[in-house]
């Protein structure tokens, strides 16, 4: 079986998503071994060194969407499909930091297509799950999608371009903001829509997501270019009452979601 | 930079209850197998099932809901290995992260 990592990486003026996918393809290769296949476009790539990628597609971009106030490139997900050149494809957002093989379990057990489901702030020991809405499903996540060339993949990254050409249709539907595409819920209800509105286990990561926050104060615990070992300090409020606390990780992925934080780390 | 100096510079605490559920939320991944064309969440009760089967092949749910026909004893050698070698290193962190301050 012919397996491997595929990043999406559209620069914007807000940030560098080529120099996080070079961060992110660095690590795959150490960590997972696996080749990976950038998706990118001429503006991002122009006076680019891609020797680090054995696959490099351009694409026309989808500029529609905003993240606040400002053009967020995340359209044309979809597309990872086609442009797979793998039997066995684990799409990643380039803010996922791989510091484990605990991806590659994700291979073996892959029915057809899956992705995580629960997710947890690393800060904290109780943390409520997302939902599109308050009477709707609950979210899967497109940080990491790990997907078969099957029938059942097909159709749902099919789903996912018909969904992300009509969002608004099921923003009304489901009743969730729908002026700012996320391909979370393009991916939630996709998936939904292929199962015929039935909940398949086999579609879910069996461990949790694991998101650092914005606030949290993280550093790297060595200045080792695949340091594993990450120290993150923080606020909590006990009884009325501030306390600064801190936590060491290791051998854990995540997923940053400070985007300045995560080149501040890895470049 | 020195993270140990830049902890002690904020007074900040070693977070105990956390750092319990960031090692049980890294370890319950590890415990997870994916063997005999099912997947397996590798726990006492697992083992202990596996262990007081007599025959070669047995009809086990796996974590996706399917029942899938394994070798027993292919299958329990492996949890066995699985088991001890995930919770070891679990125990190891564990009473690493529970000296800190």
């Amino acid at each position: 079986m012919n397996n491997g990592v595929v990043l999406f990486a559209h620069n914007t003026e807000n940030y560098d998503y080529f120099e996080m996918a070079v961060c992110c393809a660095k690590r795959v290769n150490h960590f997972l071994n696996l080749p990976v296949t950038l998706i990118s476009d001429h503006v991002t790539l122009h006076d680019k060194d891609t020797k680090l990628f054995d696959n490099v597609f351009t694409v026309e971009t989808n500029k529609s969407n905003q993240n606040r106030n400002k053009i967020w490139i995340n359209k044309g997900r979809f597309r990872a499909y086609e442009l797979s050149p793998y039997d066995k494809t684990i799409l990643l957002d380039v803010d996922y930091v791989i510091n484990s093989t605990q991806l590659l379990k994700t291979l073996d057990f892959v029915v057809d297509i899956c992705a995580h489901r629960n997710t947890q702030y690393i800060d904290s020991y109780k943390s409520n799950q997302e939902f599109l809405s308050t009477y709707s499903h609950q979210t899967f996540w497109a940080t990491v999608i790990v997907y078969k060339k099957t029938l059942k993949s097909k159709l749902v990254f099919d789903s996912l371009k018909m969904i992300e050409n009509n969002y608004s249709h099921y923003g009304i539907l489901h009743n969730f903001l729908y002026q700012q595409y996320r391909n979370d819920y393009g991916l939630t209800l996709a998936l939904d829509l292929v199962n015929g509105h039935v909940f398949d286990e086999s579609d879910v990561i069996p461990w949790n997501l694991i998101h650092v926050q914005n606030a949290n104060r993280f550093y790297k615990n060595n200045g080792d270019e695949f340091c594993n070992e990450y120290t993150t300090i923080f606020d909590k409020v006990y009884n009325g009452r501030t306390k600064t606390e801190y936590l060491t990780t290791s051998d854990m992925d995540f997923h940053m979601l400070d985007k300045n934080k995560l080149l501040e780390l890895f470049q | 930079m020195n993270t140990r100096l830049l902890v002690e510079e904020t007074k900040a605490r070693f977070a105990h209850n956390i750092a319990k559920d960031y090692l049980k939320n890294k370890y319950t991944g590890k415990l997870i197998i994916a063997e005999q064309n099912g997947l397996w969440k590798i726990d006492t009760q697992f083992i202990a099932f596996l262990s007081s089967v007599t025959t070669e092949t047995v009809v086990i749910v796996d974590q996706y809901n399917n029942p899938v026909q394994v070798n027993t004893k292919e299958l329990l050698e492996v949890a066995i290995n699985t088991y001890h070698r995930v919770m070891t290193e679990w125990y190891d962190e564990h009473k690493k992260l529970e000296n800190k301050r």
